[in-house]
């Protein structure tokens, strides 16, 4: 899979202390997005979201360094979509960053 | 201009009138209202005096007014155009102004270079770069070894700095952004959409209607 290089500029963007978007909410638990980091290489981090797609039946296509996850049960707001991208820091570092993009935000949490 | 509703005048009273605002900015005299009421819950939560301080910014931000940021701290000062140390409900409209999904982009672009160019020489220096990198790692608790983090600086200047003279000028920062959008990822917040859902304003201003702005 190609992953998208990372400038230093894009891993300075990652720092929560220019996400203004936490002035606006008064509950982080409501958050459509998350970002997590890994040692892990990245076939190790696809079979990883690729494992939990099938516990949660969601159908995964692979497209430009975003695992893209889909749930086939319609839930209270439509089918549940789940983005996971993959941004190369180092070929042993990465960051993943995981965005709903459509569906229900409590369903989203669960998984 | 005098349908200003008698009780609107004096919510207001003290801080930059809202119509001059919307005219100003992107945002609509509803919508400079509805931040109003964030404001005002920024600006009391510490000391109630009208005026968000670095700390009350940082317990905004995250939670925490102790947690010092480099990053948070570029934002606060930029916002601060005054250099008062404080963030009056001017800057705060005008600030997140550049923020707004229908900012101009020249806006959007200023505001970034201004943002990392840590001392204001008017350049991005590597080694502000450098110093950025090493806080944005440290603060994630991601540990990468020194000439990683050259080679990182190294592939960034190659592609940044076109006349290779170690420093990042506006222009080269122009064009670098316009090659990589996601860099101003950052500089929009899709909220400030909705922010009259996400803050209802509970002036009644039937006079000062959208026709105004």
């Amino acid at each position: 899979m190609k992953l998208t290089w990372l400038s230093a500029f894009d891993i300075i963007s990652l720092s929560p202390g220019f996400d203004l978007s936490s002035l606006f909410e008064k509950d982080k638990s409501h958050r459509s997005d998350a970002r997590f980091t890994t040692q892990k290489s990245a076939s190790t981090i696809v079979s990883r979201l690729e494992e939990v797609a099938s516990m949660g039946s969601f159908k995964v296509k692979k497209k430009d360094g975003t695992v893209k996850m889909q749930g086939s049960k319609e839930g209270r707001k439509g089918q549940l979509a789940i983005d996971a991208e993959i941004f190369e820091i180092t070929p042993a570092f990465h960051v993943v960053q995981v965005t709903k993009k459509s569906g229900d935000t409590a369903e989203y949490s669960l998984h | 201009m005098g349908c200003f509703n008698s009780k609107v005048k004096k919510q207001f009273r003290g801080h930059e009138d809202p119509i001059a605002l919307a005219s100003q900015t992107a945002f609509s005299v509803s919508e400079v209202e509805a931040l109003f009421e964030l404001f005002k819950s920024i600006s009391s939560s510490v000391i109630d005096d009208g005026l968000i301080s670095k700390e009350e910014f940082q317990l905004a931000l995250f939670k925490n007014r102790k947690k010092e940021n480099l990053f948070a701290n570029r934002i606060f000062d930029l916002f601060d155009v005054k250099q008062k140390g404080v963030i009056d409900f001017g800057d705060f409209v005008k600030g997140l102004h550049v923020f707004h999904p229908n900012a101009p982009q020249e806006e959007k672009v200023n505001f970034s270079f201004k943002l990392y160019d840590l001392d204001g020489t008017g350049f991005i220096e590597r080694q502000e770069v450098k110093q950025m990198l090493i806080a944005l790692l440290c603060e994630s608790e991601m540990k990468l070894a020194d000439e990683t983090i050259e080679s990182i600086l190294d592939k960034t200047f190659v592609e940044a700095d076109s006349n290779q003279d170690g420093k990042i000028d506006k222009s080269e920062w122009q064009i670098f952004v316009s090659q990589n959008p996601s860099l101003l990822k950052i500089m929009t917040l899709p909220y400030l959409r909705d922010i009259t859902t996400t803050f209802p304003s509970f002036v009644f201003h039937s006079e000062v209607d959208e026709v105004a702005t």
